[in-house]
């Protein structure tokens, strides 16, 4: 999992930022955005956790 | 806004009562890091939106958060990161240094308080995302709401602060884990909502879509968002709460790490916010003086994972507020156990939650909270800047052995007083108060100190 952790969770912020974009531009409808936003939020979470260190104080 | 308010924790390994050593100093990374996450939080979904009801323009939140937010950094640079580079003591203990322990003890009870309520609008925050899935059974309140606005709301209150007030007193490092790990994500989120806003307003230009609303008369200017902007974590920076984070910083130039979170938090995640409350203002007709709950305005925004978000932001921030909180109260009853003070913390925050008037007066509350806890801090940078040149006694406790400094009492009440009198009696916003206060706090801390100090007796 870990050395698929970062190129997982950059997807995901990708997945978070890009939709709403195509969206502005009328490249992607809104039920497909909201989609892959929630999909992006489960990948980050799966993911992440396993890139980013600290956060214990 | 911050949620990151630092109580010393329980002695033992964290340097509480000696200046960091070298060896225990951090990199700067490590500082933008918690600066960018921590001003990312569950209030910023009620902030953004209570400018637009405030009657905010474009040019007063773009220009005046420029500033504002330029004024903030400037204050944690020059004035907290020089004195805790310097020192390397907490503020706790900077200031039973000079006031003795009686009145740090004082200053946790406020802290402690203030924090509950903090956190309480958190769990309100978060109950107005958790209210969507059952909408038409659970009323969400609106911006002139102080009392819950129905049975099936205090429900909701009640099990999310039970569950938060339960996750703090098992400690809060999973939860500030949690946090760590949400934050890049979150602060995408506010960045989609924003977005999505103007997709749907169907403008990219934010002076075309931010304005006032008509014939409603504006409760915030230009200056009015520059003060809110500098003064929302006033209690951090000129009351030196952050000295307990740069203590542990190399140099004082690390002090420029909190643009961090002043321009990701408190810049583009309120004008991102604020575009949410626009929108339903224009295109869905919602009255911007009541507003709308920030929950309904993201799931409408980017659906499930808008939820997700203000549940988390509100829950990650909520968290570490109620420990602190129940720090602060263990630190005025040291036989209180940190799980038992936490619990009564997490009692109070669920109480103030269920009640909506602090979140949906967060503007308010915010400029109350910094004007009742900065102006210690003024006290500290006379004690380190001015007292010799003035001739004063520095670490006045410290050098008499008293356990009660009276000119810092005074100094720190009748300023207070007075901007509470302006508040109540004149109407004055809270967030105009915080640097009079200050100012005059250090100034009477002088005069005071002048009159009964001049002749202290060193102890041996």
């Amino acid at each position: 999992m870990k050395p698929l952790a970062k190129p997982l969770a950059l997807l995901a912020l990708a997945g978070t930022l890009l939709p709403p974009v195509l969206y502005l531009f009328r490249l992607m409808s809104e039920g497909p955005m909201k989609l892959t936003l929630l999909v992006a939020a489960l990948v980050w979470f799966a993911a992440a956790p396993f890139w980013l260190k600290g956060g214990e104080h | 806004m911050s949620e990151h308010p630092v109580v010393s924790p329980p002695a033992g390994g964290e340097y509480e009562r000696e200046p960091v050593p070298e060896r225990a100093l951090k990199g700067p990374s490590a500082f933008w890091g918690m600066y960018a996450g921590e001003h990312t939080a569950g209030t910023e979904f009620m902030i953004g939106p209570l400018f637009v009801a405030w009657g905010a323009s474009a040019f007063d939140l773009i220009f005046g958060l420029l500033l504002g937010n330029l004024l903030a950094v400037l204050t944690w640079r020059f004035l907290t990161a020089e004195i805790a580079t310097r020192r390397r003591l907490t503020l706790y203990y900077q200031l039973e240094r000079i006031t003795g322990r009686n009145l740090v003890t004082l200053y946790n009870f406020f802290n402690g308080v203030l924090f509950c309520f903090l956190a309480g609008a958190m769990v309100t925050v978060s109950a107005t995302a958790v209210g969507v899935p059952f909408e038409g059974r659970v009323r969400m309140p609106s911006f002139g709401d102080t009392w819950p606005p129905g049975v099936a709301w205090v429900l909701v209150c009640l099990g999310l602060g039970a569950a938060m007030t339960f996750v703090a007193a098992r400690g809060y490092g999973f939860v500030a884990r949690v946090g760590h790990v949400a934050a890049p994500w979150m602060f995408l989120v506010f960045v989609a909502c924003g977005v999505v806003m103007l997709a749907k307003l169907g403008t990219t230009n934010l002076f075309a879509v931010i304005q006032p609303p008509a014939h409603t008369p504006a409760k915030i200017g230009f200056w009015g968002v520059v003060c809110f902007a500098w003064f929302c974590n006033a209690a951090m920076h000129l009351g030196m709460a952050d000295l307990s984070i740069f203590r542990f910083a190399r140099k004082p130039a690390y002090g420029w790490a909190s643009a961090a979170g002043m321009y990701l938090g408190h810049y583009i995640a309120w004008i991102c916010a604020a575009l949410l409350l626009v929108y339903w203002v224009r295109e869905r007709g919602a009255d911007p003086v009541k507003g709308v709950p920030p929950g309904p305005m993201v799931w409408d925004a980017v659906g499930w994972a808008g939820l997700i978000c203000v549940v988390i932001a509100g829950w990650t921030t909520a968290n570490p507020t109620i420990y602190r909180a129940g720090l602060a109260f263990q630190g005025m009853a040291p036989r209180l156990s940190r799980v038992t003070a936490t619990l009564v913390a997490g009692t109070v925050c669920t109480l103030a939650g269920i009640f909506p008037a602090v979140a949906m007066k967060l503007l308010d509350f915010v400029g109350l909270y910094g004007t009742i806890l900065c102006p210690v801090g003024a006290v500290i940078v006379v004690d380190h800047f001015l007292a010799r040149r003035v001739g004063l006694p520095a670490e006045y406790a410290v050098r008499t052995g008293t356990g009660f400094n009276p000119a810092v009492l005074l100094a720190w009440a009748l300023p207070v007083l007075g901007a509470l009198y302006f508040y109540r009696v004149h109407g004055v916003n809270s967030f105009f108060l915080p640097l009079p206060t200050w100012l005059a706090c250090g100034a009477l801390y002088v005069v005071f100190s002048k009159m009964w100090h001049r002749t202290a007796p060193a102890v041996a």
